[in-house]
């Protein structure tokens, strides 16, 4: 089977594996409504409260805008690729893996691949719309729609592999359950989801700054606003794509290399 | 009664000699949920920091509102919230039947099996954050009984919420995204009442009354008014019983599933 052909099948096979939890994904369709109108009426109060028309570098609509996109650019993005390969390592499953002729790291991404396809129109354009009908859809008007969808596509291969990354410490530790959480909650703010990174105080940003984190949600928000900066660096929208593609880069080199020493530590059972 | 208070205390020590398999990995959980409370104090520290406010409310004052949700949150998921998951889990494989067979109430049983370790470090993350926040507000006038009285009203609170989240699991399987909208309503309690427009503010005040878990706890013991909150805690009342009424319907309607 061609390089292709194996890849066809694994995203056509995750396709239909998806089918089974598109009514889960309709969840999202009151979750992401929700999750905008309580930042609407947080910042709402906020931007009352401070009387200027400009806040944190963001006008009011400019928030909005930046909730609403790096809201709904997380069903892209989203993945769990680490709570699999930490099961499959504890079960034992993993083992099934070694014997085929086919790298793990290939098959989970291209599952992703196919598992976001269904998200793209289960969640992502649903919750769109809703978002548009609540706010006016005056707030998704962007004449950067192609940079942001090239950002996405970043932001899609560096949560994957941070979270292959995670996943590699199933064979390091029996239960590695408390590091994801402890990353989880610390990727709260480093993704840029909760706060525009550069609303952070400058020493935080400038660390921000040499992470591949901010791929996930604030670079691509604010490619869809058209503009980046963050600790004191502008950067024009290819310079952005090209420091992205360089960190995902490294990522991926990084990924490599702990995947190679970690792999010699599985023992082939279930512990 | 005794027996079952009994019963329910040798099950949080095996619950807790289990966990204590792997101390390492509950310490980093403990250390993680630790960290989970105090991402909202950043993010109004923040805001704060950078010249924004809520109207009427110092950054201590949300601290101490904060630290109330915290606290009863974290009561709550450490007692009985982890019943949304065990349920979930429980329907989906098909072992919800094994507590129909115990000589026990299947809900008590539930409660029991569904104590979680870790969330103790909810718990010590909505401590920190109170005690930071009577720190810089050394001059609190308010009452510290009706504090706890509200604060116990905010567990009630949690109770109904776990109820009608497991018994949503039971009735439909395959629910674990409702974490997600338990998340999310939390949310809105995790700022002052006065953020809120009116519809919204009566709403969360008497008809889903989600303030008693933070609003109202921080107003008693600031002394500010806290309007609506006997309606709150009668709401919360029957919240919880609106909870249980459900939770023991879908029960009846239970049909095995695993798989």
């Amino acid at each position: 089977m061609g390089f292709m052909q194996t890849n066809w099948s694994i995203y056509f096979a995750t396709l239909k594996e998806t089918t089974a939890y598109r009514i889960v994904m309709l969840f999202s369709l009151i979750t992401g409504p929700l999750t905008v109108l309580v930042n609407y009426v947080i910042w709402k109060a906020i931007f009352a409260s401070t009387g200027k028309a400009v806040f944190g570098g963001f006008t009011f609509e400019q928030m909005l805008t930046y909730i609403a996109i790096s809201h709904v650019t997380w069903y892209l993005v989203w993945d769990d690729t680490e709570d699999d390969l930490i099961e499959g390592v504890r079960e034992g499953n993993f083992t099934a893996y070694l014997l085929k002729p086919l790298s793990y790291i290939r098959f989970a991404f291209v599952k992703k691949v196919g598992h976001r396809t269904w998200a793209l129109f289960i969640e992502y354009l649903p919750v769109l719309i809703i978002i548009g009908l609540m706010f006016g859809f005056q707030i998704f008007k962007s004449s950067n729609v192609l940079w942001y969808a090239l950002m996405v596509i970043i932001g899609f291969i560096t949560l994957f592999l941070v979270n292959m990354l995670l996943g590699m410490f199933a064979f390091w530790f029996i239960r590695p359950k408390g590091i994801v959480w402890m990353y989880r909650m610390a990727a709260r703010f480093l993704y840029g989801g909760i706060l525009p990174l550069s609303i952070f105080p400058l020493a935080m940003q400038k660390i921000f700054f040499f992470l591949p984190f901010q791929f996930v949600a604030y670079v691509p928000a604010q490619a869809f606003i058209g503009r980046y900066e963050l600790a004191g660096v502008t950067l024009q929208p290819l310079e952005t794509l090209l420091y992205g593609a360089f960190q995902v880069f490294i990522l991926y080199l990084v990924v490599l290399l702990f995947w190679r020493i970690s792999v010699k530590k599985f023992c082939g059972v279930g512990t | 009664m005794i027996s079952n208070i009994k019963l329910h205390l040798q099950f949080m020590k095996m619950r807790i000699a289990s966990r204590m398999a792997y101390r390492l990995d509950f310490l980093v959980s403990a250390v993680a949920f630790f960290t989970f409370q105090l991402v909202a104090p950043l993010f109004v520290g923040i805001i704060y920091l950078a010249g924004g406010e809520f109207p009427g409310w110092s950054y201590p004052q949300v601290l101490l509102l904060q630290g109330a949700l915290n606290l009863s949150r974290g009561i709550s998921f450490m007692l009985f919230f982890g019943i949304l998951w065990n349920t979930i889990q429980r329907v989906r494989r098909g072992t919800f039947d094994l507590f129909l067979l115990k000589p026990v109430s299947t809900l008590w049983l539930l409660v029991m099996d569904s104590f979680d370790e870790e969330d103790v470090g909810q718990v010590m993350g909505g401590l920190t954050v109170t005690l930071v926040a009577l720190y810089f507000l050394p001059d609190v006038q308010g009452s510290v009984l009706l504090y706890l009285l509200f604060m116990l009203f905010g567990v009630m609170f949690f109770f109904g919420l776990a109820l009608l989240s497991s018994a949503a699991s039971i009735l439909f399987v395959n629910t674990h995204r409702l974490y997600e909208f338990v998340d999310l309503i939390t949310i809105f309690a995790a700022y002052p009442k006065t953020v809120f427009s009116g519809g919204l503010a009566i709403t969360f005040s008497v008809i889903l009354p989600l303030f008693v878990v933070s609003y109202y706890p921080a107003s008693a013991l600031l002394g500010f008014a806290y309007e609506q909150g006997i309606a709150a805690m009668i709401s919360t009342i029957i919240f919880v019983s609106i909870g249980l009424l459900v939770w023991h319907t879908a029960l009846k309607k239970y049909k095995s599933a695993g798989g």
